[in-house]
């Protein structure tokens, strides 16, 4: 039977001169607090079935850095590696792919030039292409589909840059857009419940999960053990992410998973 | 001395972690393009994303070398993509001739059954072993990372594992008779089991 995904995400600066940190790292007993290559290797032994590395600065300068990690992952980390950040171009996906990954997230490229996910996937196979979409809960009624969320009819908008810019594009309508052009996989963020820990937000990844074909990776919020059970069993989605929940040491990968045994949801333990 | 093994190049991708699995269980591996590099390998890896058709374009020469390979008993390990065109024929853009090394046809997940699932299979599944076969020896946990969109259907006989999604398909097929072995999963991506297999894999070069 086909397994539930547990992807940590390591959110990394790369714009240190020869070095690289992982934001929000509170391992005590970590030889390099903050190594991405160290913590990579962590959340293997934990079982983490995948692993998403995000530079987020995604700076020029960043991008050799980010190659230099990724290759020392995945000398010794035998499970998939997805990295997103400031990819723009065809080259950038193949010196990612050729130094160990095996998918990158477009995000912001791909909303402005949508037909950036149509030519990468053809080049390297839509299963190399994750399209991340962000967004947020608009109560105006400019939307196209309208979720009942707390009593109250919103759409979700696409948003960028962290949330700071609105893009006026219907989340819903965008993930059937993106699978039409060829993206393998979604990756999808509410801001509404990014870093709330409080949980998934579950009606947007319903939404979107019932829609397409293409496999929903569920984003931000996560705080509980409940809480990736919910995603799952209520959001529908085929993997959940989380990052601080792990850094911060609550719970292990292999916590998580144990527990959504538990209540019945198949995990690779 | 460590055996060598040649990564034939002909897809884009990630080569490196296939390349650096078999460096962790003590082959020489070499991603290759080369007719003669190729001959002087001990076991040769048929890796592979992407479409078949434009696998099968970029393979356009290289058939020679491969069933010269075979019938001088070299084994071969297709993965993935690789392990699909092994088989006779692929449905996926047309009708589009495979090696024909393994009888067969790749076909793509559809039906009734399938209504509710994703597509691609990405992810973690478990294997059915149904012949015991030195590939599978020594697995712990039995899981393994897929993704694909097609499969390859074949007479059982050539089954030497089988997955279950909305329906069984195999996941991995062989050649009873010669060293030849296609994984439809990612053993280069699926942990401490994955890298077991290329290391008995490597046994058998």
């Amino acid at each position: 039977m086909l397994t539930k995904r547990i992807i940590p995400c390591l959110d990394v600066t790369l714009d240190k001169e020869g070095g690289s940190v992982v934001k929000g790292v509170e391992f005590v007993n970590l030889r390099e607090a903050g190594d991405p290559v160290e913590l990579a290797k962590r959340y293997n032994e934990q079982r983490a079935d995948e692993l998403v590395f995000l530079d987020i600065m995604a700076s020029h300068k960043g991008r050799k850095t980010m190659i230099d990690v990724i290759e020392r992952t995945s000398d010794e980390v035998f499970i998939p590696l997805t990295v997103g950040g400031g990819i723009r171009e065809i080259e950038d996906i193949d010196a990612i792919l050729r130094a160990g990954a095996d998918k990158v997230s477009i995000n912001t490229s791909a909303i402005k030039n949508p037909l950036f996910i149509e030519e990468s996937s053809g080049v390297f196979g839509s299963q190399c292409i994750v399209v991340a979409i962000d967004c947020k809960r608009n109560f105006s009624d400019e939307g196209k589909n309208y979720i009942e969320v707390n009593g109250k009819k919103c759409w979700y908008e696409v948003v960028i840059y962290g949330g700071r810019k609105r893009m006026g594009i219907d989340a819903i309508w965008w993930a059937e857009e993106v699978q039409r052009l060829g993206a393998g996989e979604i990756l999808l963020t509410s801001m509404n419940a990014d870093g709330t820990k409080n949980g998934f937000d579950i009606p947007i990844t319903r939404a979107i999960s019932e829609r397409v074909k293409i496999p929903v990776i569920a984003s931000g919020g996560a705080g509980t053990l409940e809480h990736f059970y919910e995603g799952f069993k209520e959001g529908k989605a085929d993997a959940c992410l989380a990052a601080s929940i792990f850094h911060f040491g609550e719970y292990t990968v292999g916590e998580v998973k144990e527990y959504l045994r538990s209540r019945g949801i198949p995990v690779r333990t | 001395m460590a055996k060598k093994i040649a990564i034939i190049d002909y897809s884009l991708g990630n080569l490196r972690s296939i390349k650096k699995g078999f460096e962790k269980v003590g082959a020489e591996p070499f991603i290759t393009n080369d007719d003669r590099s190729i001959k002087e390998a001990d076991g040769i890896v048929l890796p592979g994303v992407g479409a078949f058709k434009s696998a099968m374009g970029k393979l356009e020469g290289k058939e020679s070398v491969i069933y010269e390979l075979i019938d001088n008993g070299k084994p071969i390990l297709g993965i993935c993509l690789g392990m699909q065109i092994l088989v006779r024929e692929s449905t996926e853009g047309g009708l589009i001739d495979g090696l024909k090394i393994i009888p067969g046809r790749v076909i793509k997940f559809d039906g009734e059954e399938m209504k509710d699932l994703k597509i691609p299979h990405m992810g973690w599944n478990n294997i059915k072993i149904n012949v015991e076969n030195p590939l599978f020896e020594g697995m712990k946990r039995n899981y393994f990372y897929f993704v694909h969109s097609y499969y390859v259907q074949t007479d059982e006989r050539y089954v030497l594992a089988e997955s279950e999604y909305g329906k069984k398909f195999a996941a991995s097929i062989f050649h009873p008779e010669k060293k030849i072995y296609g994984t439809q999963f990612h053993p280069e991506k699926s942990g401490e089991d994955g890298i077991k297999v290329l290391s008995n894999f490597l046994e058998m070069c």
